[in-house]
């Protein structure tokens, strides 16, 4: 289903959640992730908020990164391979299967999981990596700041300046890496998700006897709930006539009840592809025959 | 898909609404805004494809597409002509991630043996004293009509052991897997999905065939094999239909689908082969020209759209008996403002809600249309079947046959019922006959323990030695297709969840042999659940309904997108292609009309009822 809301000169918000429509957008070449530039007006201000809030103290992350920003295209695929080959070598979270596999048998608290996960992610990036209630609150701060509508809140952190900290934080504990801070504090959130889904999954009476590793990693996976782009320039769509800087949010784990496939959890056929994609359903999968493993008898 | 601010205001009651008591338990003025926004959120979230790519194709076809339906139910749709033809996929209500199908060992937990013996095993007949044994006939006539998923591959098999104790004859029991389509590129990371085998449109197939074979058949003389040139179907000049040639059963009649077979079943199919050769001739007054071929299609047109006014806004309601119940259904054909407006004024607009969805614009909503697993799943109702039936003269009612559920079966109605019955005392039965009620311990025993010889060798009746049992084939059924339990299902729905036996069911004993059974009240299985729920006052079955409300949820989906994505109920609803005449008979008729005129002499029995799905008035003893 795709909806539009459009006020001229206020706002123009499409919004995407239907897989075929998705994927048709991710490969136009008009769409990008490039949020400066002009627009209606609530666009500028979302836009405004996207660029400040998913950044390091020093540059944007990569999942705000514009398609043709130099080094872009080489980072992500450098990091895709080195993923691959942890994958490859069945190195995934080695150090962390088995606490993930605890909590999702539910022997760990409910709470543990952010930094459970997090910390599973950032040694990706630093060995030492060690997730902390800050860091993990850090991680909330940074994912909630672009959709925030909250006006007490909004207020509240541009007194503490709690998303500068929470960036500060976060680059410092991944050694300035975008993509680690990227990972740690956003894409962490639907890690996170999906093992929470995992948990459900398996304190569910019975399901665990009757579903296939396969089967529950596909059942938990979350995709993020939405991913922002922007038109920089008129165009025409099949949605009709967009200005410059209307906005485009692909609602990917509404689309991923309708099409499981990595084309849409991880927009694995999109230049904006996540090059975590198979990490990721690796993590999941050893966790899940990890907490069968360790299963009472 | 695009959500009006109506319906997405409808949506949002509902959803308030919903979250204090079911919708049954409010109101009148507030439980039919509810049963709409319901719809409107279920055509939201729970309609998904299971088709992927490469899509499949609709044969090239010399037919006039936009005038009449083909015989596989391609070109319904014309942007997918592929949309609703026989051989696509069935769709899911249920995310495509969570309808795996479930694997072994948890697939035999429990083992569904035990669930039919200690759960489903009838005791005592419990009948619905409201309705007559038409519905359950009806219920399969239109069953066959929608789905199939066609025959299993006999060298797959689920096997697990019969538990101890058991009468069954073996140790194991084994039972066929429904065989999954082919794997396609577009299908990683998916679950199987499962072709139907008929289409998937309310377009009569049943009656006329989802394949040019044997629709050729069903319209052919049966003494010649020529096509019949005047676009009639068979029927043999006693009124019966023709036997089917070539049949490995003796005396099996001949239909569209006539796999199943039984009396309830033929008693339909005659009805409605005579009633299509009806709407023929009535069409060749207005049209003397006219060829058989064009009589047969738009023939074929009305009598499928008769039979699904009839299952609208007759069958259903009888068995939804409730004021909501009657005007969400009877408000699917004619709208909030009825049928006296409508035929006064015709439609107001194009809104489904004030006029009724034939004549309104087709929307197929969140996925392309075709009949889902969950829709085959809560459609199992075989405890709606008795295990006696008692066939007798419609002028004095007395007995003529007595016999169980196998005397009423296969080519025995031709060769052990109709030689000693005529069709219309047959009927008659039935119409005074009462179904069994869906609850639990009330599947018929006949079910349970069917010897297979007869079906597969009939010559060898006497001899059979492997047995089914069609209860441990429905409980197993929905687990390896991936159709959620009980649970599962009504919280993908947004139905209140039991958390427990005393919130599933009221019923103390019941409640003490679901605990026995199942240990967790998560592990009840759909049809179990669904079954259980008719004692549970406070989420279970509505009042005055003979299904439970998790099936009815499911219902008010699916009754509505049958006509709602069907171009030949929407937009082409209309004289031009049903002709004026066809347009009037339906309007004008319903299944009483259509009783008078095929069967005169038993008006007298219907005369008083008010919905010919409740019992009939019996024939005076002498």
């Amino acid at each position: 289903m795709t909806r539009r809301l459009r006020i001229p000169g206020l706002i123009d918000l499409v919004r995407i959640d239907d897989p075929a429509s998705i994927a048709a957008a991710s490969t136009d070449a008009r769409l990008d992730r490039d949020f400066t530039g002009g627009g209606p007006l609530i666009n500028r201000w979302i836009a405004g908020r996207i660029r400040r809030s998913l950044r390091t103290p020093t540059e944007p992350l990569p999942s705000v990164s514009p398609r043709d920003q130099p080094d872009r295209a080489a980072r992500q695929a450098a990091l895709q391979c080195r993923l691959r080959k942890l994958v490859a070598e069945g190195a995934v979270a080695p150090d962390h299967i088995e606490e993930l596999a605890a909590y999702v048998r539910g022997e760990r608290h409910e709470r543990s999981v952010g930094p459970l996960v997090q910390t599973a992610v950032g040694c990706l990036f630093d060995d030492g990596y060690m997730a902390t209630a800050s860091t993990w609150r850090a991680a909330c701060v940074m994912d909630a700041a672009p959709r925030n509508m909250n006006p007490l809140r909004s207020l509240w952190w541009a007194v503490t300046d709690a998303v500068g900290r929470a960036q500060r934080l976060l680059s410092g504990a991944a050694d300035d890496d975008p993509a680690g801070v990227h990972a740690t504090a956003i894409a962490v959130h639907s890690l996170v998700r999906s093992v929470r889904a995992m948990r459900q999954l398996w304190l569910e009476p019975g399901t665990r006897d009757r579903i296939t590793a396969d089967a529950a990693v596909t059942r938990s996976l979350r995709a993020p709930e939405s991913v922002p782009r922007r038109w920089p320039a008129p165009a025409t769509t099949v949605w009709g006539n967009l200005p410059a800087g209307a906005l485009t949010l692909f609602e990917l784990d509404k689309a991923r009840e309708r099409d499981p496939d990595a084309d849409i959890t991880f927009m694995a056929a999109s230049w904006s592809h996540c090059p975590a994609a198979e990490w990721t359903t690796a993590l999941l999968k050893a966790v899940w025959q990890r907490a069968c493993q360790g299963a009472a008898p | 898909m695009s959500i009006s601010t109506l319906d997405r205001l409808l949506g949002r009651f509902a959803d308030l609404t919903s979250r204090a008591r079911p919708w049954y338990r409010w109101p009148f003025l507030i439980a039919m805004p509810t049963l709409v926004g319901l719809r409107v959120n279920m055509r939201t979230r729970n309609l998904f494809d299971s088709e992927t790519e490469p899509e499949p194709v609709a044969p090239e076809t010399p037919l006039d597409v936009r005038n009449q339906r083909t015989i596989d139910g391609s070109y319904n749709d014309l942007g997918k002509p592929w949309m609703g033809m026989a051989g696509t996929r069935f769709g899911r209500n249920v995310p495509i991630p969570d309808s795996f199908g479930e694997e072994e060992p948890g697939l035999f937990d429990p083992n569904p043996r035990l669930v039919s013996t200690k759960l489903l095993r009838r005791k005592d007949f419990v009948p619905v004293p409201h309705l007559n044994l038409l519905a359950p006939a009806w219920l399969q006539f239109m069953v066959h009509d929608w789905l199939s998923h066609g025959d299993n591959d006999p060298a797959v098999k689920h096997e697990f052991p019969v538990p101890e104790g058991d009468d069954w004859p073996e140790k194991r029991m084994s039972i066929l897997k429904t065989t999954p389509d082919r794997r396609r590129p577009g299908d990683e990371g998916r679950p199987d999905a499962y072709v139907n085998k008929e289409t998937h449109w309310w377009d009569g197939s049943q009656i006329y065939g989802s394949f040019a074979a044997r629709q050729r058949q069903v319209r052919s003389d049966p003494e010649t094999g020529t096509l019949l040139a005047d676009g009639k179907v068979a029927v043999l000049p006693d009124g019966l239909l023709p036997l089917h040639a070539g049949h490995k059963t003796p005396g099996q009649e001949l239909a569209g689908v006539n796999g199943n077979w039984w009396l309830g079943l033929s008693l339909m199919h005659t009805i409605f082969a005579r009633e299509h050769n009806s709407i023929v001739d009535r069409l060749r007054i207005d049209h003397p020209e006219a060829d058989g071929e064009w009589l047969f299609q738009k023939a074929r047109l009305v009598n499928a759209a008769l039979i699904a006014k009839i299952h609208t806004t007759e069958w259903t309601p009888a068995l939804m008996n409730s004021p909501e119940g009657r005007l969400a259904m009877r408000g699917n054909w004619w709208g909030l403002l009825g049928e006296h407006f409508g035929r006064a004024y015709g439609r107001v607009g194009e809104n489904e809600v004030l006029s009724g969805i034939p004549g309104s614009p087709v929307d197929h909503h969140a996925a392309p249309y075709a009949i889902t697993e969950e829709f085959t799943a809560v459609y199992r109702m075989h405890s709606l079947i008795p295990d006696e039936f008692s066939l007798r003269k419609h002028e004095t009612d007395e007995e003529v046959i007595r016999t169980d559920f196998f005397g009423v079966t296969r080519g025995k109605v031709r060769t052990d019922i109709y030689a000693r019955l005529p069709f219309e005392d047959a009927l008659y039965s039935f119409a005074t006959s009462n179904p069994g009620a869906l609850v639990l311990h009330n599947f018929p025993n006949g079910l349970r323990k069917m010897p297979e010889a007869p079906l597969k060798q009939p010559e060898h009746a006497e001899d059979a030695s492997v047995f089914i049992d069609l209860a441990s084939i429905d409980i197993l059924r929905d687990r390896e297709r991936g159709v959620p339990r009980y649970c599962a299902f009504r919280r993908h729905l947004g139905m209140f969840v039991p958390k427990s036996f005393e919130e599933l069911t009221d019923d103390p004993e019941w409640q003490q042999d679901l605990r026995e059974v199942y240990g967790e009240v998560e592990k009840v299985d759909l049809l179990v659940g669904t079954l259980a729920e008719s004692k549970a006052a406070r989420n279970g079955t509505p009042p005055g309904f003979g299904f439970s409300d998790t099936a009815f949820r499911i219902f008010i989906l699916l009754a509505s997108r049958r006509l709602k994505s069907d171009r030949f109920f929407c937009e082409d609803f209309r004289p031009e292609v049903y002709t004026r005449a066809g347009f009037d008979w339906i309007r004008d008729n319903n299944f009483r009309s259509v009783l008078e005129r095929h069967f005169p002499d038993l008006a007298v029995h219907f005369a008083d009822v008010r919905n010919v799905f409740f019992p009939w008035r019996k024939g005076q003893a002498r």
